[in-house]
């Protein structure tokens, strides 16, 4: 049961990216209408039953945000390439009960992260800390 | 003449009214009922007047687009895609807040001012001076709404307030501040240190390794792998950024070790919450090891949780202790009872190389308390253990800024021991006061967008002001 839930998040997320990726008629008041294009299934949360995530769990869920790199294109005006993955920001909560954050591009150092490998991160200097 | 200068005002003012025409439009990607859509009602909160949990996202992203719309020039619509929907994985102890970047990276397109570099594609029309991918979106975003309930990082919330007082919540308005500057070109085209069909990025021609004296793009890829955790020599090469630097951080206070040799040298610092602030203490001397007992409050006889046994031995002198097994305030009451002049805290752990801060509430302490990473102090320790004296001095460099090299460069963030590939992209965290760039949002930073601004004028946006911005 739990796998499956994550295989429907993961199409859920899926279902959407492209969504948010694909080009939208710029709105001249910048508010846009919602684009309502294709009917998704209802993202869930999952809620981790202990707060010990395990690694395993970690890089299931970061999947669907470190996706695989796609080639580039030559085109008439250059050589492009599809951004799959951005710069993505992280928070856990530190020893101290308070939230820090990374900002990583790439699986391995989020799953670091998130499972707690790296006690503090970059930030952490100005967090206070016991 | 006359005619000469006619033109030349022709052409300025043609040049004038091409320029920055352009927006940043916040394009609303997501679904009836959710993210920027959730109809939730809300309490307008810190000049954010929206009423519902959806209207008050947008706003506060439409805000940030502004703030960066008024401080870039382009005459290309810069098209941000967003969405806030819930992002799978986010529970109590942690998950992803969110995500952005540039939608497309693109290379050898007309105008481009160096060839076999890939640009960010908002970047790119702006260089090109038209919309090079009109049917792509230029930068996409990405927010977690989950953050919103308690199985997402607890209590912990987005704050949608404009007002800077996010307090112990997650401001969004600086969040998607700091993304939006990923996605305008503080970035690579995949991820650090590797390179997109081995060519650099933009960015990665202003990263300067100071230790082979080689920028990214001239480095191989096996060069890259180590400068990604030279920490404190990675640093940013670029003119409008070394103009500005003063105007946004801060003289260095560092502990500087003066003898013996093999030591020497200056020594990024920690400071605590507790005790005299380490810009204004006093402290020179020498370091000497606190010892106590190795016992159930403190296994360790360097740990400083007990009774010291070396009392007499600290008298006038700096105290040194490791980190672990007791707060901070008990080792610095045991080294101020022992008659220490200051205590120097040496990091348990070598997964960061940035010395921690140090929390805790302690008025009776007066001696000043300051940390160093596991690797510098252990330097320091090794020769105290050899019974080498070492001296030691905690000033404010007046020579060097919070978050600069010696040499006057803006460091980025290279953790010393962190995973290769973590984001170079963001200034080093030693810089004070805090950047909006830094890999962690921190609670102290206003709403400005401060070095960024001029990173981003370093790699080719020019700003209202003129067209190469060295110092305003």
């Amino acid at each position: 049961m739990f796998r499956r839930t994550h295989y429907v998040i993961a199409a859920a997320v899926l279902a959407i990216l492209p969504l948010a990726y694909a080009g939208t008629p710029a709105d001249e008041s910048r508010t846009v209408e919602p684009v309502q294009s294709a009917e998704v299934a209802e993202p869930a949360i999952e809620v981790a039953a202990s707060p010990v995530v395990a690694e395993a769990q970690i890089r299931a869920d970061l999947a669907t945000v470190f996706r695989p790199e796609e080639e580039s294109v030559e085109t008439t005006n250059g050589v492009m390439a599809t951004i799959t993955t951005g710069e993505v920001l992280l928070a856990r909560i530190g020893p101290d009960g308070k939230v820090i954050m990374a900002c990583v591009d790439n699986e391995e150092a989020a799953v670091r992260f998130l499972a707690g490998q790296v006690e503090r991160s970059a930030g952490a200097r100005k967090a206070v800390e016991k | 003449m006359l005619r000469i200068i006619f033109a030349t005002v022709v052409l300025a003012l043609t040049l004038d009214a091409s320029a920055g025409t352009g927006r940043v439009i916040i394009l609303n990607s997501d679904k009836p009922g959710e993210g920027l859509n959730d109809p939730t009602p809300a309490t307008p909160v810190g000049g954010n007047n929206g009423t519902t949990r959806g209207e008050q996202r947008m706003n506060v992203f439409l805000a940030a687009a502004e703030r960066w719309q008024r401080e870039l020039d382009t005459n290309v619509d810069i098209r941000v895609s967003v969405t806030f929907a819930p992002i799978a994985g986010c529970n109590a102890s942690g998950g992803v807040l969110g995500q952005a970047g540039p939608s497309t990276v693109v290379r050898d397109f007309s105008g481009a001012p160096r060839s076999n570099t890939w640009y960010p594609i908002a970047l790119a029309n702006k260089l090109a001076g038209s919309d090079l991918a009109p049917n792509q979106n230029d930068i996409f975003a990405q927010f977690n709404a989950a953050v919103d309930t308690d199985t997402c990082l607890g209590s912990t919330r987005w704050y949608y307030g404009l007002d800077a007082n996010s307090g112990t919540d997650i401001d969004l308005f600086v969040v998607v501040l700091h993304e939006l500057a990923h996605g305008l070109g503080m970035s690579g085209a995949t991820g650090s240190p590797g390179f997109r069909e081995n060519r650099p990025a933009i960015f990665n021609t202003h990263m300067l390794d100071l230790t082979l004296g080689l920028r990214w793009d001239q480095m191989t890829q096996a060069q890259r792998d180590v400068s990604v955790t030279n920490s404190g020599n990675l640093v940013w090469q670029g003119e409008t950024v070394r103009a500005n630097t003063d105007r946004f951080l801060l003289p260095i206070t560092t502990l500087t070790v003066t003898s013996p040799a093999p030591v020497a040298g200056s020594y990024d610092i920690g400071s605590a919450a507790f005790g005299p602030p380490a810009a204004t203490a006093s402290l020179a001397g020498t370091i000497v090891q606190m010892r106590d007992a190795a016992n159930s409050d403190g296994p360790k006889e360097t740990d400083g949780c007990t009774t010291l046994t070396n009392a007499a031995q600290l008298n006038g002198k700096i105290a040194i202790v490791d980190r672990g097994d007791c707060t901070f305030v008990v080792k610095a009451r045991n080294a101020q009872a022992a008659g220490a002049t200051g205590l120097i805290v040496v990091d348990n752990s070598n997964a960061s190389c940035t010395p921690p801060a140090m929390g805790g509430e302690a008025s009776d302490v007066t001696i000043p308390v300051i940390s160093v990473s596991q690797r510098d102090g252990m330097a320091i320790q090794t020769q105290l253990s050899s019974n080498v004296v070492v001296s030691a001095l905690l000033h404010v460099d007046p020579s060097q800024l919070a978050g600069t090299s010696q040499q006057g460069y803006v460091r980025l963030y290279a953790p010393c021991t962190l995973e290769p590939g973590s984001s170079t992209y963001h200034w080093d965290a030693v810089a004070s006061p805090s950047l909006l760039m830094e890999p962690s949002i921190n609670s102290d930073l206003s709403h400005g967008v401060d070095l960024s601004l001029h990173q981003l004028v370093d790699i080719g946006w020019t700003t209202p002001q003129g067209r190469r911005m060295l110092r305003r």
